[in-house]
């Protein structure tokens, strides 16, 4: 049930950003959008690192290989993304507002970052580390994924998958 | 991690999502580094291979190098000690040849030389090879590889182009006995070529010949030529003998003697010539 869900949610979120995004939002907006980071920054803060990370991983590699990019930019970034939120998850969330918002946007923030951090190791195009559209994305994104990761959790709870919490490797 | 023990089990579960997490990055940036190129066309992951790998190449490379090279080295030294085993018995075997040759070549040389005097005296000869010499010190004989097949007969006179040797005075099928003119028991009829004195020379078993018989009165004198006078039959007239190295004039006597040093390498006698005859009569002037 639970990989289902999760089967739909990373569909979901690829289809949407591809789709929905550019039409609904206007560019300077969809633009800084990037909601496969957001949802597995919500997977992450939701079911742990684990599940974070391999969630990351095959939305970052589906994101690239829709988008004729580098395979693997986008993979490292949502990787990187989802075990850092994950791990603030552990670490400090108590499921206030202030904890969850600390969580999502640092996962947020670390795939922006690393994503950012891989263009430049493999002098990629890209915007510069320190710039206003990276800083305008972090922000975006932190945004969208306090509300998707609000209104999921709503839903999750009312279907029933946060019982299957802390999705791990056999520990 | 069923065959993992313990310590490494326990480590594994502990930082299963680290590890979990560095295989994803890893294999992340093997992919990106396997499409992107750099500046000169290489593909990252190339260049990271080639500069991870080539400190280790170069470190296998230089001990494999070595052992490598004493690995060839000790072919190469068993190589060259065969080699120079080899090339040890060529040189050997040149050498031998080297000799043999020169040799051939001085035998050719003196017969060349017999081959002018016979031209220029008209006497005809067999060139034979001294093989041995008479181990009686009290004679002074040699032996020569040509005998009684080869024409040689006793009484022949035997001489090389410096001048006479002596005569043959046994013979054999394969080889003859030659009297040289120093031995004792050697009697040779001879002349002075200056004065045409006659005179009979006899060996003194050395070196030298003592001409005896010397008219008194005869005009004799050191370094004159003396010949062979073909008085007796048996030596050829003209055959250079020798030279006059001492004249002994008493004040008393009939006689005057001489001494003479022979002009034929006695004491380093190889190749001599048995004269047979001669074109011109008996003579060889």
């Amino acid at each position: 049930m639970i990989f289902l869900y999760f089967a739909i949610l990373l569909i979901l979120s690829l289809v949407l950003q591809s789709t929905v995004i550019p039409f609904v939002f206007p560019q300077w907006l969809a633009a800084g959008i990037d909601l496969p980071l957001v949802m597995a920054a919500h997977i992450a803060v939701t079911w742990g690192k684990v599940a974070g990370m391999l969630s990351g991983m095959v939305l970052g590699y589906f994101q690239d290989a829709l988008s004729g990019g580098i395979l693997g930019v986008n993979g490292i970034g949502k990787i990187i993304g989802g075990f850092t939120g994950g791990f603030l998850r552990e670490k400090f969330f108590v499921n206030s507002l202030a904890h969850r918002l600390g969580s999502l946007s640092g996962a947020i923030i670390a795939g922006v970052l690393s994503k950012l951090l891989i263009l430049h190791l493999f002098s990629l195009p890209g915007p510069a580390l320190a710039s206003l559209m990276v800083v305008w994305a972090m922000a975006v994104n932190t945004l969208f994924a306090l509300i998707i990761n609000s209104f999921l959790e709503r839903f999750e709870t009312r279907i029933g998958v946060r019982a299957e919490e802390e999705l791990s490797l056999g520990g | 991690m069923a065959g993992a023990s313990g310590p490494m089990r326990d480590f594994l579960t502990r930082h299963r999502e680290g590890l979990l997490l560095s295989c994803l990055l890893a294999a992340s940036l093997l992919i990106i580094s396997q499409q992107v190129e750099d500046r000169t066309g290489m593909t990252y992951l190339k260049r990271w291979a080639i500069t991870l790998m080539a400190p280790f190449q170069s470190g296998a490379s230089q001990v494999t190098g070595v052992f490598s090279g004493i690995w060839h080295d000790y072919f190469y030294l068993f190589d060259v000690r065969e080699n120079n085993h080899k090339l040890r018995s060529e040189v050997n075997r040149l050498r031998s040849e080297v000799q043999i040759l020169k040799e051939e070549l001085y035998r050719v040389g003196n017969l060349a030389r017999y081959s002018r005097y016979q031209e220029k005296t008209g006497l005809q000869g067999i060139a034979a090879r001294v093989i041995g010499e008479s181990p009686d010190p009290w004679t002074r004989l040699i032996i020569i590889n040509r005998g009684r097949d080869d024409g040689i007969a006793t009484s022949m006179p035997v001489t090389t182009p410096e001048g006479l040797v002596g005569r043959v005075v046994e013979t054999s099928p394969s080889s003859s006995v030659v009297r040289l003119i120093v031995d004792r028991s050697s009697r040779v009829p001879v002349l002075v070529s200056r004065s045409r004195a006659r005179a009979i020379l006899e060996g003194e078993n050395s070196g030298t010949c003592q001409m005896k018989y010397l008219d008194r009165t005869e005009d004799v004198q050191e370094g004159d030529i003396v010949i062979t006078s073909g008085l007796a039959g048996v030596y050829p007239r003209g055959i250079e003998v020798g030279t006059i190295s001492q004249v002994l004039k008493e004040n008393y006597g009939l006689y005057q003697y001489a001494k003479l040093l022979p002009k034929a390498p006695i004491a380093r006698l190889e190749d001599v010539l048995v004269l047979t005859g001669s074109n011109t009569g008996e003579d060889a002037e």
